[in-house]
Order: structure tokens, then C-alpha cells, then sequence
């Protein structure tokens, strides 16, 4: 009895460490050779990342990146001259990752901040978004920069951990003096409940978050977004790791719709004055579109 | 095709390493602050149920139902979320401002009076295993009622119970690990947080499911040995 007992974590552990030799066996297939032969494509969007991806009043699963998405499907069918079938896969920010890695999804389209960490786990596309981090407070709060979060309390979502470190660094470098509580919440939803009791002192994320955040409280005009850019977050489309023939598919997709205004139009349809949030285009952003508007 | 390069190193390199042990430390420290609360309430509740006043014995029996038959999920969400509104809204922003890891509080308060309720059930059964005869006989040799309790039934009773609370114990141990829903970051919880730096989430729970493992099998492998000096002989028939 015993003894069973202590065998199974070793078993467990075993088996495990086995799997280490698999992992090397890539596939040599690129994606796009198997979405020509099979007519499928398989891409992840956010649910609950409003205006990316988000379910609207009537219940459609509709965003910003979800037209992109469109937009490729449209591309892949223009290449191959037929129909290609568009198949819409959830995704959150715990999996959105793991998804691509193992091949479930093709590509991942979820305001996925690019970073050197996630590059050694999976690939990305150019960047098509620029925003930064920012701070969302109660309107009328003290806090009006990160200098006066000094022994605040300072809510931010567990998995979000580009932010995570952009507020260590801050706190490193001494310019959070004393440092700030980080209170980690599940997701954004529960970070913003958070604030609204008196938890927090302020909430920490991306601009365009903090944004869509404000947009859906009761009152929008209780809330504020205060600060400078802490950290740049550019977005980028999550790519299974090692098919540049995908990779180069995809990006060139993008840099089409940068250079015939497919883009710009797409992108005042959710953040223009018609759209579901109100989110200027930042001149860095306008500079970063125009650099990656690479020549033919 | 799975692309996932295995790497174990995670679980010991800077600054993961002692993210890892600090994570253990805190379900070590959570779990066994739940207990002792879990522990002292549970032995109350579970007295009260047996006591001969009717007025204990329902509140007693109140106490168990509502803990009990509520999941533990929603328990703690109501301890975190909603429970500090019930304050006047003074006292509840003194509390978010004053008290630091509230979450880590909570969990401990929610954690308690959860497994209070189901120590409470095992102390009532251990005191319902003591025969009659125990307390006529501790009442014939002229002890009062709390003596009788004290000396003779309560000591009997807890030895009876002593296995069912080893199972209460590690299920405290175990249902600690709900505390990273409101941000405590103990084994589990820091094992998903590595993971959402690295990606190597494969790693940090096979890691987090060693440590519950190797902690409920040295407490199994110690309750064991205890249970068999407390052993009433002839009370309960050993199993082959």
C-alpha cells in the first residue's frame, strides 16, 4: 500500500521526462501547404477583449481583430483561387499561447503584446498595434502619474505579464518610492470590480484595455485614464514557431492592408469617433504603420 | 505535432526558483492557519451538537448546513468580494487600506469556517461512537458534566475521530489551492503564474502536483503511525 503510494509521483515523473526526447520531432509541413490541401483554416480570437474581440449587444462575436482575420482568409483565398473555410476558435490569455504551440489554432489573433520570452515559445507576426501601458483610476484621485502610486495599492491581471514587469521595473528603479502593492486579479472584469469597491488605488494595463474597460462601467465618467506610456505594447498575430513560408504569408497580408488603406479603414471602424471606442491614433503608431509599410 | 521544448530548470532558476518555494511556504502557512481555526470551531460545533440543550444543538446544527452545503468557490468569492461591503463603508476602506494580502486573509477565514463545519461533523461522530456506559459511569463516580466531557468522553472521541480529521486535514491542505482565484499566489497559483512568464506550464503543475503529493503522503505516513498509538482496542475492528 505504502509503497504504491510513494511509486506513482515517480511514474508520473517518468512519463513526463520521456515526452522531453518527442518534442523534437518538428513537423516540416508549413501551415499554408496544409490549408491549400485541405481548404481549412483555424484562427483564435478573444471573447471578452472589447472592441478586439468581444460578443456585442446582439450576442455576435464580432472585433477589430476578427476583421483582420477576415481580411487574411480573404488573402489565402485570393492565393489558392478558392474557398477557404474560416473556422473561429476562443482564446484567452492563458491559453491563447499553448494553443498555437500545439497546433490547435493556425494563427492567434488576440491583442498579444510581443516579447522576446513569448518569441522563444512561438512566433509572431510584424506588430499592428501600438498602445501603452497606463493607469485607470476613480475620477478625482490623487494618483495623477506612477510617481504617486508610492505605497498605493495597484491592481493588475495575473496573466498579464508584460505589465507585471513594466510595474516591477518602475518599482525597481526607484521611481514607485515606496514601492506599491501589486494585487493580482484572475481577469480584468474582476481587476475593475476591484477598483470600484476601494480595493485598488488604481488598475495597470494597456491603454486600449483600461479604455474598453472604462467604456463598459455604468458610468464611464467616473473613471479616468492617467499617465504617460509606462511601457510600449505592440500586438502581433501569435504563429506556430519555425514556418517562415506562414510567417511571410501572414505579414505580407498585413503590410498590403498598411499600404491600400484597408487597415486605416478597418481600424476607424472600432476606434474612430462611429466606432465602439474612442481611441485616437497615437502619432507613434501612425510612424510605426508607416516604417512597416515595406515596398513591394 | 506538439511544439513543446521541455524545461525543467523553471522550477529551481532565478528569480522562478524561489517564486516556487515561496509559493509552498504559503500553502504550508495558509493551510495550517485554516486548520487551527478550522480545528477549535469545529470542536465547538461539533460539542454542540451533542450537548443535551436543545438551543446548542440547533445552532450547532445551523452552522453545519450553511458551511457545509455551499461550495468552497462561492464561499471564498463571498468572503473576499462582498463580505467587507457589509461594514460601514469606513471601516470597509480602512480594511483595503490598512490590511495588506487581503486575499490571503480571506482565503484563510473562508478555508476555516469551511472545514470547521465537516470537523465538526467528524467530532460529533466520535463523540456519538463513545458508548453510554462511558458517561454513566464517568457521572456515577460523581464527576460533573463539563468533568465528564473534559476527562472521559472528549478524549475518547477524538480518538475515535482521529482518522476521519487526518482526511479533514488533508482536504484543508489540498482545497488551499482555490485561494489563487483571489490572487494568493501559494503552490498552485504560482505555478500558473510561472507558467504565464515561461510557458512551461507543463512543468510547474507536474511540480505543484509532486509537492501536494509528497506533502499528503509524509502526513498519510504520519497520521498512520499516530493512529495506531490512539488505537482504541476492541472499539473498531482493524481493517487486514
Amino acid at each position: 500500500m505504502n509503497m504504491r503510494r510513494i511509486g506513482v509521483p515517480w511514474v508520473l515523473a517518468a512519463f513526463l521526462f520521456a515526452f522531453t526526447g518527442i518534442s523534437e520531432t518538428a513537423c516540416a509541413e508549413s501551415v499554408l501547404d496544409r490549408i491549400e490541401k485541405t481548404g481549412k483554416v483555424n484562427i483564435g480570437y478573444r471573447e471578452g477583449a472589447v472592441p478586439f474581440g468581444y460578443m456585442n449587444d446582439k450576442g455576435e462575436w464580432v472585433g477589430f481583430d476578427m476583421d483582420l482575420g477576415t481580411e487574411l482568409v480573404k488573402a489565402l483565398e485570393a492565393k489558392f483561387n478558392k474557398k477557404i473555410e474560416h473556422t473561429k476558435t476562443p482564446m484567452n490569455p492563458k491559453n491563447r499561447i499553448p494553443l498555437v504551440a500545439n497546433g490547435t489554432i493556425d494563427a492567434g489573433i488576440g491583442a498579444t503584446t510581443i516579447t522576446l520570452e513569448r518569441e522563444g515559445a512561438i512566433d509572431f507576426s510584424l506588430p499592428y498595434f501600438l498602445t501603452g501601458t497606463r493607469l485607470l483610476v476613480l475620477k478625482g484621485s490623487p494618483i495623477r502619474d506612477y510617481r504617486d502610486l508610492a505605497g498605493k495599492k495597484v491592481g493588475v491581471g495575473s496573466g498579464s505579464t508584460a505589465n507585471i514587469k513594466g510595474l516591477q521595473k518602475a518599482v525597481d528603479s526607484k521611481m514607485i518610492n515606496p514601492p506599491c502593492e501589486m494585487v493580482l486579479f484572475e481577469d480584468h472584469t474582476k481587476g475593475f470590480l476591484g477598483l470600484q469597491q476601494g480595493k485598488v488605488d488604481a488598475y495597470f494595463t494597456d491603454e486600449a484595455m483600461l479604455a474598453g474597460m472604462k467604456a463598459k462601467a455604468q458610468k464611464p465618467d467616473d473613471f479616468e485614464i492617467v499617465g504617460a506610456f509606462l511601457t510600449y505594447e505592440p500586438y502581433g498575430i501569435i504563429l506556430p514557431p519555425d514556418d517562415s513560408k506562414w510567417r511571410d504569408f501572414v505579414n505580407a497580408t498585413l503590410i498590403r492592408m498598411f499600404k491600400d488603406g484597408t487597415f486605416e479603414k478597418t481600424y476607424a471602424k472600432w476606434f474612430g469617433p462611429q466606432g465602439q471606442l474612442l481611441l485616437p491614433m497615437p502619432e507613434e503608431y501612425r510612424v510605426m504603420l508607416k516604417v512597416l509599410s515595406f515596398p513591394d | 505535432m506538439l511544439y513543446y521544448d521541455f524545461d525543467w530548470s523553471v522550477l529551481w532558476r532565478h528569480p522562478y526558483g524561489g517564486m516556487f518555494l515561496k509559493g509552498i511556504w504559503t500553502t504550508v502557512h495558509l493551510s495550517l492557519s485554516a486548520w487551527m481555526i478550522a480545528l477549535l470551531l469545529g470542536l465547538l460545533v461539533g460539542l454542540f451538537r451533542t450537548l443535551p440543550i436543545r438551543g446548542a444543538r440547533l445552532v450547532g446544527g445551523a452552522y453545519v448546513e450553511v458551511f457545509r452545503n455551499i461550495p468552497l468557490l462561492v464561499q471564498l468569492f463571498f468572503w473576499y468580494f462582498a463580505a467587507p461591503s457589509l461594514f460601514p463603508r469606513d471601516l470597509e476602506l480602512w480594511l483595503y487600506g490598512n490590511v495588506n494580502d487581503l486575499g490571503y486573509w480571506m482565503a484563510i477565514i473562508a478555508l476555516g469556517t469551511y472545514t470547521a463545519a465537516r470537523v465538526a461533523e467528524a467530532v460529533r461522530s466520535g463523540l456519538l461512537a463513545v458508548p453510554l456506559g462511558q458517561y454513566r459511569a464517568a457521572y456515577s463516580t460523581g464527576l460533573s458534566g463539563r468533568q465528564t466531557y473534559r476527562h472521559v468522553v472528549l478524549p475518547y472521541a477524538l480518538r475515535v475521530a482521529w482518522p476521519l480529521l487526518t482526511t479533514e486535514f488533508l482536504t484543508c491542505f489540498k482545497n488551499s489551492a482555490l485561494a489563487m482565484t483571489v490572487g494568493v499566489l501559494e503552490t498552485t497559483g504560482t505555478a500558473g503564474y510561472i507558467d504565464s512568464f515561461t510557458f512551461h506550464g507543463l512543468e510547474t503543475t507536474t511540480a505543484a502536483s509532486l509537492v501536494y503529493l509528497a506533502t499528503s503522503g509524509a502526513v498519510i505516513l504520519t497520521m498512520n503511525r499516530i493512529e495506531k498509538r490512539l488505537h482504541i482496542p476492541g472499539l473498531i475492528r482493524r481493517g487486514a
